[in-house]
């Protein structure tokens, strides 16, 4: 019996009992469906993730710190003991009190030595106090610290000119009403008083032009800022003071090149730290996100996982019975010369038709009920996160669940088929 | 029948098979050599249930691997031999006994066999029914030259056969042969 032919066999005899062979599909559907729909989600979060990661920065970046910020934490206490005090290491006020050190333009010329670093470039944070339309009401802003270069999705406008060093800003979405402006596409080209007071209480105001308007996500926050229009902004915030103490910086930006593979980064990393910095790129801050999604989705494939074993269970018994009922029709067989490798294949075919049946039906209404469910989600509870499609199928995924429960019931299909292949034909033909 | 069908292993002495003893064959021999020589008849009929009269009939081609069209003919060919072309697509469990025994020496003309076994291939059928199979089953003999082994209780069935064993709890109590065979 020719391979096609078993299959055609067993695919007939999966529906000699029809109610049986039902159930059995139907428990294995469960376990199938569960374990797309908790894949879907797995991969719908995950993609929208790697979709944010354009607003964090770009990929070719690395932030670089004086080693003893992350070593020390925000208590000041590493592992190896408090971080003794040195009063040649400049030091920054950082938010909430803490106090971390800085880098200088000594050390950014150091960490320009480093192979693999093209350039670097001083995060300047700049603090302003509000940004008003002319006449208007002044509102209070944050400003996103994302280095230069990210790249958010823009509900309009076009986005900074060429080279970055015309003051321009993205307005967050929240702003675009309370600004006087009728629609994101009227506020662009419009130019924004900012006001920023420098260490003496003086207050500064710089123009920017409204270059394009943001799209909410879940990482970009506040308003994203043109090179140009930081300088002056920074520039404001530390009139009079001496270049020493405005030449320090919490963080500064490094670019390396946006093809280097993985290794080649780990050996920036590596270096950075050799010299006593630390450097973080943006997949090391999507890392931590990752793992926690990865940790969620991990357990609820288990609980799937469990139902699909249950299911296993209702094939080995679905085949038993089955090969109980069909005793005197393998005798049959075996008489006639078939033999014990192609009865055993028979059923284990069985069983895989029967799994193939289950996760195939199961894989395709979740696929189905989950895109109307992150439809719906989507333009409704979720409609904020722009972009986000809670359930999204990945065909690979997909066909490699059926892969699986396929295998699973092959598995549970060796123990009904090997009795049986071991079927005596003389014993068979006399079964009552 | 069993150990002749060499289905079965003899506890003592040996089966010949053209010149070999069958126990040195391998089983993939011996199931081609079954596949390919042997036919079955068994009082029980022995179907495949909701699987048609000609699906039934062509499962020995089935199992030796014959292509599709190729069966339906062959199972086509020998379902007209028994006169049961009409039923081909019926369902086997809905024929009547006697057609379903037809059915089942259609399903063991099918492989062309050289032997057909029958183990009390009238046992459950009428006198009337019983005798047009027993007709059917001794013109393949007298036309195909195929070797008839057929057990019964049936001394009148018995009657008719050239060569008569007679076997109680398993030994050969006694042999006969008839004046065809004594005149061979």
């Amino acid at each position: 019996m020719s391979f096609v032919e078993i299959v055609r066999t067993a695919i007939g005899n999966a529906f000699r009992s029809k109610l049986r062979t039902t159930l059995t599909v139907l428990a294995i559907f469960v376990g199938a469906f569960t374990l797309t729909l908790t894949n879907g989600v797995g991969t719908g979060i995950t993609n929208y993730i790697d979709s944010q990661v354009s607003s964090l920065g770009a990929t070719d970046i690395i932030m670089i710190s004086q080693a003893s910020l992350t070593e020390g934490g925000a208590f000041g206490a590493s592992a190896s003991g408090p971080t003794e005090y040195d009063p040649d290491k400049a030091v920054v006020a950082g938010q909430m009190g803490s106090q971390f050190a800085a880098l200088t333009n000594a050390d950014l010329a150091a960490i320009r030595g480093v192979a693999g670093i093209l350039s670097v470039e001083p995060l300047r944070v700049v603090s302003p106090d509000y940004i008003g339309s002319a006449g208007g009401k002044k509102y209070e802003l944050t400003v996103n610290p994302s280095p230069a270069g990210a790249r958010v999705a823009l509900l309009a406008g076009t986005g900074f000119t060429a080279d970055g060093t015309a003051p321009e800003l993205l307005l967050a979405a929240a702003y675009v009403e309370p600004l006087g402006f009728a629609d994101p596409g009227a506020a662009v080209g419009a130019t924004l008083t900012i006001g920023v007071s420098d260490v003496f209480g003086q207050k500064h105001e710089v123009e920017a032009r409204v270059a394009g308007v943001q799209e909410d996500t879940i990482f970009a926050f506040g308003m994203i800022i043109s090179e140009g229009l930081t300088e002056a902004l920074y520039a404001a915030q530390t009139a009079g003071l001496p270049a020493a103490a405005a030449e320090i910086y919490p963080v500064a930006v490094a670019r390396f090149s946006p093809t280097a593979s993985a290794a080649q980064v780990k050996e920036i990393k590596t270096a950075l730290e050799a010299a006593d910095y630390s450097g973080r790129t943006v997949a090391d801050q999507l890392g931590a996100v990752n793992t926690v999604i990865n940790g969620i989705v991990g357990v609820l494939n288990a609980f799937a996982v469990i139902a699909l074993i249950a299911a296993s269970f209702g094939i080995i018994n679905t085949l038993l019975m089955s090969v109980q009922e069909r005793t005197r029709e393998i005798g049959l067989m075996k008489a006639m010369g078939m033999g014990r490798s192609r009865i055993f294949a028979l059923f284990t075919t069985e069983a895989v038709v029967i799994g193939f049946l289950g996760s195939a039906i199961g894989s395709g209404i979740a696929i189905a009920l989950g895109t109307v469910i992150s439809t719906v989600l989507a333009d409704g509870p979720l409609k904020d996160l722009a972009g986000l499609r809670v359930l999204e199928f990945n065909p690979v995924s997909v066909v490699v669940v059926i892969l699986i429960v396929m295998l699973l019931a092959f598995l549970s299909g060796t123990l009904p088929a090997a009795r049986a292949a071991r079927l005596d034909p003389i014993e068979a033909l006399r079964y009552e | 029948m069993h150990l002749l069908a060499l289905l079965d292993t003899p506890d003592d002495g040996r089966i010949v098979v053209e010149g070999t003893d069958a126990r040195s064959l391998s089983a993939a021999a011996l199931n081609k050599l079954r596949n390919s020589a042997f036919g079955f008849v068994f009082q029980q009929f022995f179907m495949i249930p909701n699987a048609s009269v000609l699906e039934n009939v062509v499962l020995p081609l089935k199992i030796a691997g014959m292509p599709r069209g190729e069966r339906a003919e062959r199972g086509m060919d020998v379902l007209r031999q028994v006169e049961m072309e009409d039923k081909a697509r019926n369902l086997a469990t809905a024929l009547s006994g006697g057609q379903k025994q037809r059915m089942v020496i259609a399903r063991a003309l099918a492989n062309e066999p050289r032997i057909i076994f029958a183990d009390e291939p009238t046992g459950n059928l009428d006198s009337a029914t019983g005798a047009v199979v027993e007709d059917l089953l001794f013109e393949l003999n007298a036309r195909h030259g195929i070797t008839l082994v057929i057990v019964t209780h049936d001394e009148e069935l018995a009657e008719r056969c050239d060569r008569r064993v007679y076997l109680k709890d398993g030994l050969i109590v006694d042999s006969a042969a008839t004046a065809v065979e004594a005149r061979r």
